[in-house]
């Protein structure tokens, strides 16, 4: 009996997290909005590689972006979060919030190189592999986070896990400075995770 | 004068890294060694040719190999942690707890 209960109990939380997860997903940005993000992203890619300003090339190759954005429009846009305003997020997002994460970036970049440094010459490592817990669901988000942490300070990614409530990561920090799994979390993943929230579920 | 001192902070970065690869004690701590030092050494020694090149084509291809290795970098330091893990490399006996499994 008690395991009949059990049985039911995990039943209903995975149709519970594969309905939110449904849910989720129809919330996405629109077919035409998917379209012209992946055209840009294919178009600066594309001029970025042409390096000339000549005219014949870059019809070309607006006419193979289209083609290209109306066929692969679903494999990396599938996890952008919806909003109100589709223009202004996508410019605050160019212009304010890539600026932002890579001016933080740039300064933990070089923490993590100065740190690394002084455990070589000193060798005061206590190493430790932590588990941490975050609620982003999508693939895109975990991915980004998990390369974020392996950048940042002391802390390097080993694998991820889905659980109920999101993600699970196992991170090897070569400082252990907490054993629990709350503590770890708010020291590795800053404010990462916000961040990555405003865009991804 | 930004590049010398550009190239010169990323050579120091490279050679403390590499030295690490050798005085750690296994897999990871060597991959921590390897991870952060390559990535930053190589943007502070691409920003250098950036400096030197100015405004033009050729900088712009270079700060997209700046951008990838930015990404590819900590992939592939996943990729083996994780394959050494599962293959069954035990971490150093310095190490304070093992919550993967």
């Amino acid at each position: 009996m008690s395991k009949m209960r059990f049985y039911l109990r995990e039943r209903l939380d995975t149709v519970k997290h594969q309905l939110e997860s449904q849910l989720q997903y129809g919330r996405g940005i629109k077919t035409w909005q998917k379209i012209l993000v992946t055209f840009l992203v294919l178009y600066v890619f594309w001029i970025i590689l042409l390096g000339s300003t000549a005219l014949p090339p870059l019809v070309l190759g607006a006419g193979i972006c289209t083609l290209l954005s109306f066929f692969t429009y679903d494999f990396f846009t599938k996890d952008i979060r919806v909003g109100e305003n589709f223009f202004s997020r996508l410019l605050m997002f160019v212009f304010v919030y890539i600026p932002e994460l890579a001016f933080i970036f740039l300064f933990r970049i070089i923490e993590a190189n100065v740190n690394v440094a002084r455990h070589v010459i000193l060798m005061d490592i206590n190493p430790g592999i932590v588990r941490i817990d975050t609620t982003l669901r999508s693939q895109t988000a975990v991915t980004a986070l998990a390369n974020i942490i392996t950048l940042t300070p002391g802390t390097l990614t080993l694998d991820v896990k889905e659980t109920l409530e999101g993600n699970a990561l196992y991170v090897h920090w070569i400082d252990v400075e907490t054993l629990s799994t709350e503590e770890a979390g708010e020291i590795i993943k800053g404010g990462v995770d916000e961040w990555l929230r405003r865009f991804f579920w | 004068m930004i590049e010398y001192i550009s190239f010169l902070a990323g050579c120091t970065v490279m050679v403390l890294g590499a030295v690490g690869v050798i005085r750690f004690p296994d897999v990871y701590t060597r991959l921590h060694a390897a991870t952060k030092c390559d990535t930053g050494g190589a943007i502070s020694i691409l920003v250098g040719v950036v400096v030197i090149l100015g405004m033009s084509m050729t900088s712009l291809k270079v700060m997209l190999v700046l951008f990838l290795i930015f990404f590819l970098n900590p992939v592939a330091s996943h990729a083996l942690a994780r394959a050494s893990h599962r293959y069954g490399i035990k971490p150093c006996e310095i190490t304070v707890v093992d919550m993967y499994e």
